[in-house]
């Protein structure tokens, strides 16, 4: 492990004195100076970037800090994917991190320009030595500081200019590690990541999904209940005033009127209609089945099975009510399941078992097909897979070549947030 | 007849006042919700004229579940055979097997897609009043592509064909003209459907047996 700065102040001076810390926290203050130099202008020009200019100063400093033998201070940012890169700003400006890196960026600048007066200071001082002892060399010497403070020396008094100068670069290597060391240590203290913080963060967003799921789940039920209230219901108006109209045009051709065409458009108008109301039906299914609300899992399989086109045994006979976001995704997890059975594995028949424990929804699907698939395939499953996981349970897809392949679903019955926490 | 209508949606209310007026028929009462249709049945029979039709939707207030079918229930506990027409918005075996598993005839449940049909529609009217049993013609569908190892699974195609109009409240010459076979023919399968799904003469409404078997295997 390298020796910090502070070990290396703490150390014998003439131990200090000899090593590289002098030169590596002179070189340390020069680059906090020329970079608060550089941020003044910078920051004050485009004072709305301040989070940005955070942001970078913040990652470098977490970096620079390495010189003074320090670890890399770790990256107090939530990490962001390139699938939401899009939303990188909004990601960041929402953290605590950032703004702390603001606060970091501040104390840069504030660092930088004590840096920067001290290292003037401490150039003047030892420039003046130098020049000192250069002319005292060639002579007596008199040199006025001000008004009425004057500095005179011999040549006899050379040793004790550069004592005074081996003192004054003593005290400037002292100062100047100090310095850096405290501008370190408050870069570690504001840079790095708060475990709580991140907890709490982790916590937040649990939550935040789980009841992100929730509300999808209700959200679906909303559009299924407003689609049969709304839009069905004037289809069925619709069709109805149809076959009146069929039925007037009837009894007109009857009494000899030649409503031949008519009757043909009113057909064809009735015909429209009821695809319609077919396709809606079948719309309405794929956002949410009605009977899985009324009636629950069970019920709702038996339904997904009459529509699939092959032998289906359900076994669900254990099977209690869950909650909505469970029930919505064991439902949509099997529809999916006999979907790829048929389309990907040629299977000709299946089987689904469900039943509910005190805590867990289990469901496992079989089919006879061929097997080989792969959960990495198919976004649906991998989508269902992720609504399981957020649910805080599994799904397992076991598909070995040749088959048969098993699914395995296993849900918690009730998805309270804090069953999620403690699971 | 007399009917009276539970429906929430106002809309469709009137459409199907106006329709089963057109048709010859008097609405003695409408309901807007499930307790309303309870109530006006109740009403209709404490004056000692319980109506010759229910009808009503399956989803409606309080709860826009199944408080249709539940009232109809209710209605058949406390005031006997009434025919009752359900109407639905979704294919649900869940919402017929209530219906069908307690009733012996005198009930019919149909999409609401059907009524615009209206001389089926009619049809149905008159079939569920005269007690017999409607089942709509997906739903029937529906559960002969579901129902595997049971006694349905050993009738031919011809006979499905039979079976499913049978439960649509045809008669055999209907059945004929529809699948184009004589009347004979029709008789003919409808007795292997007997002998297949073991239904004996002596049990009386075997037709409406036939059907309900698809519920209770």
């Amino acid at each position: 492990m390298n020796i910090t700065v502070w070990r290396a102040i703490g150390a014998k001076p003439w131990r200090f004195g000899f090593s590289r810390w002098p030169w590596l926290t002179l070189f340390y203050l020069f680059s906090s100076a020329m970079l608060g130099l550089v941020l003044l202008p910078v920051i004050t020009m485009t004072f709305v970037f301040i989070p940005l200019w955070g942001l970078a100063v913040g990652a470098l400093e977490r970096r620079r800090v390495k010189l003074l033998g320090f670890a890399r201070i770790e990256n107090a940012h939530v990490r962001v994917g390139a699938d939401e890169r899009h939303n990188w700003l909004n990601i960041r400006m929402t953290e605590a991190a950032t703004w702390r890196d603001v606060g970091g960026l501040f104390a840069t600048l504030l660092m930088g320009w004590l840096g920067l007066a001290l290292l003037v200071v401490e150039a003047v001082v030892l420039a003046a030595i130098v020049a000192i002892v250069a002319s005292a060399t060639h002579g007596p010497f008199r040199m006025n500081l001000s008004a009425d403070v004057s500095v005179e020396m011999m040549p006899s008094d050379i040793w004790k200019a550069c004592a005074a100068g081996l003192i004054a670069l003593a005290v400037a290597a002292y100062v100047n590690a100090i310095l850096v060391a405290g501008q370190a240590s408050l870069s570690r203290f504001l840079l790095s990541p708060r475990q709580a913080e991140l907890e709490r963060y982790i916590e937040r967003l649990t939550r935040s999904r789980v009841s992100l799921v929730e509300a999808f789940e209700q959200e679906r039920r909303r559009i299924e209940r407003d689609l049969h209230d709304g839009v069905q219901q004037e289809l069925v108006a619709l069709s109805v005033r149809l076959g009146l109209a069929e039925i007037d045009l009837e009894h007109a051709a009857r009494s000899g009127a030649n409503v031949q065409e008519a009757r043909q458009a009113v057909a064809g108008a009735h015909d429209h209609t009821e695809h319609a109301l077919r396709s809606l039906r079948a719309t309405v299914r794929g956002i949410h089945p009605a009977v899985l609300t009324d009636h629950g899992l069970a019920a709702a399989l038996q339904e997904l099975a009459g529509r699939a086109g092959l032998p289906i045994e359900i076994d669900a006979t254990l099977v209690q009510r869950a909650s909505a976001a469970s029930e919505g995704c064991a439902y949509f997890t099997v529809s999916e399941a006999i979907t790829n059975a048929v389309k990907h594995s040629s299977a000709t028949a299946i089987h689904i078992a469900a039943q509910t424990t005190a805590q867990e929804l289990i469901v496992t699907v079989t089919d006879n097909g061929h097997g080989g698939a792969d959960e990495t395939l198919g976004t649906g499953i991998r989508g269902l897979k992720e609504r399981a996981e957020t649910l805080g349970g599994a799904l397992n897809i076991d598909s070995p070549p040749g088959g048969p392949t098993m699914l395995r679903l296993r849900l918690p019955a009730t998805t309270t947030l804090t069953a999620i926490a403690a699971g | 007849m007399r009917i009276i209508l539970a429906e929430d949606s106002t809309l469709l209310r009137e459409s199907l006042t106006s329709l089963l007026e057109k048709l010859g028929h008097t609405v003695i009462a409408t309901a807007t919700d499930a307790p309303g249709l309870v109530d006006a049945v109740a009403l209709a029979a404490h004056e000692n004229r319980l109506p010759d039709l229910v009808i009503t939707d399956v989803r409606m207030p309080p709860n826009n579940q199944d408080d249709g079918l539940r009232a109809a229930l209710q209605i058949r506990r406390s005031h006997g055979t009434v025919p009752i027409l359900v109407l639905s918005q979704y294919v649900a075996d869940a919402y017929a097997a209530q219906l069908l598993s307690e009733n012996d005839g005198a009930v019919g449940y149909l999409l609401k897609d059907r009524i615009g049909r209206i001389s089926d529609f009619s049809r149905a009217l008159e079939t569920v009043a005269a007690g017999g049993t409607i089942i709509d013609p997906e739903m029937v569908r529906h559960l002969l592509a579901r129902k595997t190892g049971s006694p349905i699974d050993s009738l031919t195609p011809r006979e499905r064909e039979v079976l499913t109009l049978m439960a649509e409240g045809l008669a055999n010459q209907a059945i004929a003209s529809q699948l184009v076979v004589s009347a004979a023919a029709v008789a003919k399968h409808i007795g292997n459907i007997f002998t297949k799904l073991d239904l004996t003469p002596d049990e009386g409404h075997r037709r409406v047996k036939a059907v309900l078997l698809y519920f209770s295997t």
